[in-house]
């Protein structure tokens, strides 16, 4: 790109269509793969959790939590919000901490999901439908992100709202499975 | 320092959705291994064996219900009062559940 000239269109639309493709392969890989996949039925590891399920109910409590901090974080080095006033140099870094450490407790969770139980396509168990809906579309709009943030000259909306639509599908699995086990199976539920 | 720490862990997160990957392909679950003769005598022991194998995944790790529906405090029982409508149970919940 030349100085002072706008962005090459075609390139911006290439970088976004990348991004799109790569999302859009990796959700329908896991979705593939769910579907074919015989369920297994095996618990996994359980650290010091009763059950399996206990343990992936709070690691995805983890995760939103640590998602809320990349949101959080994201929103200051935006500066829609002024809190703290002078951001400080560690900001970017907590941002990428945050997320990555967030991207490591999904995996184990996903695992289970996926490998153990399969995915729902029987759309009349709605929240186990919707359930699976989401986790796959989390990881792609995932990928799709990480292309973004390392695509240049993309204009400035995307990377936040691929960021939104990441953080939305996060609570959105979140709602399905953590909230609806806690709710009835029991809180804290350790 | 915060910038190198965060760097490398983000290529354990690689290695680990690597990681991921494979293991959706390559990881079956072993058999357990065969019960001492003095458990395998006790149909009570080798029971709670296998449901910690097979079922405390759905139903939760004392029956109290997760994915699947609540079996303990008698829930089964009130239900399927006939214990051979028990194992039908189980035995179309094992195999439909495969089906996908």
């Amino acid at each position: 790109m030349v100085a002072g000239s706008r962005p090459d269109v075609a390139a911006v639309e290439r970088r976004l269509i990348a991004a799109l493709l790569v999302g859009g392969a990796v959700a329908v890989s896991l979705g593939v793969y769910g579907r074919l996949h015989d369920p297994t039925h095996h618990a996994l590891f359980t650290l010091f959790f009763t059950a399996t399920l206990n343990l992936k109910a709070w690691f995805a409590t983890v995760v939103v939590a640590l998602a809320l901090v990349q949101i959080l974080t994201a929103l200051r080095m935006y500066g829609k919000i002024n809190v703290p006033r002078v951001a400080p140099p560690w900001l970017g870094d907590v941002h990428r901490l945050s997320g990555t450490l967030a991207f490591m407790f999904s995996l184990p969770v996903a695992y289970h999901c996926l490998w153990s139980l399969g995915f729902e396509s029987h759309a009349d168990q709605t929240r186990r439908f919707v359930h699976s809906i989401l986790g796959c579309f989390f990881y792609g709009a995932f990928a799709a992100k990480m292309v973004v943030v390392r695509a240049r000259n993309l204009p400035g909306w995307v990377l936040p709202t691929v960021g939104g639509v990441v953080f939305s599908a996060l609570v959105g699995i979140w709602l399905t499975s953590s909230l609806w086990f806690f709710r009835t199976v029991g809180f804290p539920k350790i | 320092m915060l910038k190198r720490v965060v760097n490398a862990l983000e290529l354990v997160a690689l290695l680990a959705a690597a990681t991921f990957v494979v293991l959706l392909f390559a990881y079956r679950p072993t058999a357990k291994p065969a019960a001492p003769a003095a458990a395998a005598a006790n149909p009570l022991v080798v029971g709670e064996q296998v449901f910690a194998a097979n079922c405390s995944t759905c139903h939760g790790a004392h029956g109290e219900g997760a994915v699947g529906p609540r079996l303990s405090g008698g829930a089964v029982v009130r239900r399927y009062p006939n214990p051979a409508d028990q194992i039908a149970v189980v035995e179309y919940t094992r195999t439909g559940l495969n089906r996908g």
